[in-house]
C-alpha cells in the first residue's frame, strides 16, 4: 500500500494541475480569435495554440508542477514528525522511496496529458481543429523532460531538509540553466537545451513556420533525459539510506 | 515577540532567497562579459550595459525569483501550525489571531523589502568591480516596485496559506493563480495595464523609456498606490478568514 500512502500526498498537488492546466487549456481556445486578431503578425488556430499552450502558458504551468510534485519526502515528514511511523512500516527505504518517485510521476503524466485530451476536443467544440498527433507528440516530449524537472527537485528534496529548500534551489538553477545555455559553446549543442526539446524550438523535428511537429522525434534523447532522471531517484534512494533520522 | 515567531519560521526561505538573488546579481555582472554577446544575439532590444541589466535582473529572470521568493516566503502561519500539531500552543497565546496574522505578514513584507534593497547595491557595486556604469539611482528607483509588486505577488500566496493545510497544495495554487492572473490581464479587452510584473519591471507608461530603458523625468505614484492597496486587500482578506476560522 505505498503507492496509497504516496498517493494520498500527491494528489492534491496532482487535481490542482490538472484541473489548472484544463483551465488555461480551455480559456487559451475560448479566447482565440481574439488573442490571433491581437497578434502582431497574422497566425494559424495550430500556431496559435502551439505559442499559447506548448511553448508559453501551458509549459509553465507543466514545469512548475513538476517540480511542486517533485518536493516532499523522507526529510520533509521529518520536520512535520511522520517519518518514524513511515520508517516503521515494513517496508525498505529504497521501496518507499521509489514508490513515492513512481507515484509523482504519475502525477506529472497526468498532467502532461490534460492538453491532449482538451485541446482536440474543445477545438472541434469551437470548430477549429487541432491534430491529435501534434498534442501526443508534445505529451511524449513533456513526458521525458518533465521527468527531469520532477527527478532533479526528487534528488534536491532528499538532499536538503526545509519543505521549501529544493523548490528555491530547483527553480532558479533550472532558470540558470536556461541562461547559460545561450551561451555560444553551450549553443553549438542543442539537444542540450531541454526547454528547447520541450516545445521543439530551433529543433530539426519541429517546424518554425509552421509551427508543427515534423519528422521523428529524437528518441534517443528522449530516453536518455527519462535515464537521467532515474539516476538522480537512484541517487536520493541512496543518500538515504545511511540517514540517521 | 511574535514577530521573532514569525523570523524563526521563514528565515531559512528569507536568506536563501537572499543568497539566490545575490547570486543572480554578481552572476550578470561579473560574468557580463561572456553573456551579454548571447543575450544580445537572442534579445533585438538589447544595446548596451544598462539595457542587459534591466533584462536580465530588473526586468528579467532575477525578478522572477523575487516573485518566486514572495510567493515563498507567504506560506505558513497557523495552517502550517495545524499540520505540525502546534496550533493549540499557538491560539493559546494571549494575542488575537488578527496580531498573529498581521504580524506573520508585516515580518514577511520586511523580508520582501530587504529582498528589494539587495539588487541596486550588489549590481551598482560589481559594475564599477568591471568598469561599467551603473549609478546606484537607477536602480534605487525600482525598489519601491519590487516592494509593493512583490507585496502583491505575497498577498496572493498568503490567501492560499490561510485556507490550506498542505502546503504543497497552497504553493500549487497560489502559483497558479498567479499564472492565470498574470495571463488573464493581457487580455486585449483591458482598458488598463494591471500586469504587477510590468510594473515591477518598470514597463508601465511613464516609468522607464523602451527604447533606453533608462528612467525618465516622471515617476508615475497612481499604480504605486494602487497596487499597494490590492496588496492590503489581500492582507485584510486574509486576516478576515483566518478570525472566522474553526481549527
Amino acid at each position: 500500500m505505498l503507492w496509497y500512502k504516496a498517493w494520498r500526498e500527491t494528489r492534491k498537488v496532482t487535481l490542482v494541475g490538472i484541473i489548472a492546466m484544463a483551465i488555461a487549456c480551455v480559456l487559451i481556445m475560448y479566447n482565440q480569435q481574439l488573442m490571433r486578431d491581437h497578434a502582431d503578425a497574422p497566425m494559424t488556430y495550430i500556431a496559435y495554440i502551439y505559442k499559447a499552450v506548448y511553448n508559453s502558458m501551458g509549459r509553465d504551468i507543466f514545469i512548475i508542477l513538476s517540480i511542486i510534485l517533485g518536493s516532499g519526502g523522507l526529510l520533509q515528514e521529518k520536520s512535520v514528525g511522520t517519518v518514524g511511523f513511515t520508517l516503521s512500516l515494513p517496508a525498505s527505504r529504497t521501496r518507499i522511496l521509489l514508490w513515492r518517485a513512481v507515484v509523482g510521476y504519475l502525477g506529472v503524466l497526468a498532467i502532461a496529458i490534460t492538453p491532449v485530451i482538451v485541446v482536440p476536443l474543445g477545438s472541434r467544440y469551437l470548430g477549429q481543429s487541432y491534430p491529435l498527433g501534434q498534442a501526443f507528440g508534445f505529451f511524449v516530449l513533456w513526458s521525458a523532460c518533465g521527468a527531469l524537472f520532477y527527478g532533479y527537485t526528487f534528488l534536491l528534496a532528499h538532499i536538503l531538509e526545509g519543505e521549501h529548500t529544493s523548490i528555491l534551489l530547483a527553480i532558479p538553477s533550472l532558470m540558470l540553466y536556461g541562461v547559460l545555455m545561450g551561451l555560444p559553446w553551450l549553443a553549438r549543442f542543442p539537444m542540450l537545451n531541454i526547454f528547447d526539446i520541450m516545445n521543439g524550438e530551433d529543433m530539426p523535428f519541429f517546424d518554425e513556420r509552421l509551427r508543427m511537429l515534423v519528422g521523428p522525434l529524437p528518441w534517443l534523447t528522449l530516453v536518455v533525459i527519462p535515464l537521467v532522471a532515474m539516476s538522480f531517484v537512484f541517487t536520493a534512494s541512496r543518500r538515504m539510506q545511511p540517514r540517521d533520522f | 515577540m511574535l514577530w521573532y515567531k514569525a523570523w524563526r519560521e521563514s528565515r531559512i526561505r528569507f536568506l536563501l532567497s537572499a543568497a539566490l538573488i545575490t547570486c543572480m546579481c554578481f552572476t550578470f555582472t561579473l560574468l557580463q562579459g561572456r553573456l551579454y554577446p548571447g543575450i544580445a544575439h537572442e534579445h533585438a532590444a538589447v544595446h548596451n550595459y544598462t539595457q542587459y541589466i534591466h533584462w536580465t535582473v530588473y526586468g528579467g529572470v532575477t525578478r522572477g525569483i523575487l516573485q518566486l521568493s514572495c510567493l515563498v516566503l507567504a506560506l505558513g502561519g497557523l495552517q502550517r501550525d495545524k499540520r505540525e500539531g502546534t496550533l493549540g500552543f499557538t491560539l493559546a497565546l494571549p494575542v488575537s489571531r488578527v496580531r498573529l496574522v498581521l504580524t506573520r505578514a508585516a515580518t514577511g513584507l520586511a523580508e520582501v523589502l530587504v529582498l528589494s534593497l539587495l539588487p541596486p547595491f550588489f549590481i551598482t557595486g560589481a559594475s564599477h568591480l568591471i568598469h561599467q556604469p551603473m549609478p546606484l539611482g537607477y536602480g534605487l528607483q525600482f525598489i519601491p516596485l519590487w516592494t509593493i509588486g512583490g507585496m502583491v505577488t505575497f498577498g496572493i500566496a498568503f490567501i492560499f496559506s490561510v485556507l490550506f493545510t498542505n502546503e504543497y497544495v497552497a504553493l500549487a495554487a497560489a502559483y497558479m493563480t498567479y499564472f492565470f492572473y498574470l495571463a488573464g490581464v493581457r487580455h486585449p479587452r483591458l482598458k488598463y495595464n494591471l500586469h504587477v510584473a510590468d510594473f515591477m519591471s518598470g514597463q508601465f507608461p511613464g516609468q522607464l523609456d523602451r527604447s533606453t530603458m533608462l528612467w525618465g523625468n516622471t515617476y508615475p505614484l497612481t499604480p504605486i498606490i494602487g497596487f499597494f492597496i490590492a496588496g492590503v486587500i489581500l492582507v485584510a482578506v486574509s486576516t478576515f478568514v483566518t478570525t472566522r476560522q474553526d481549527f
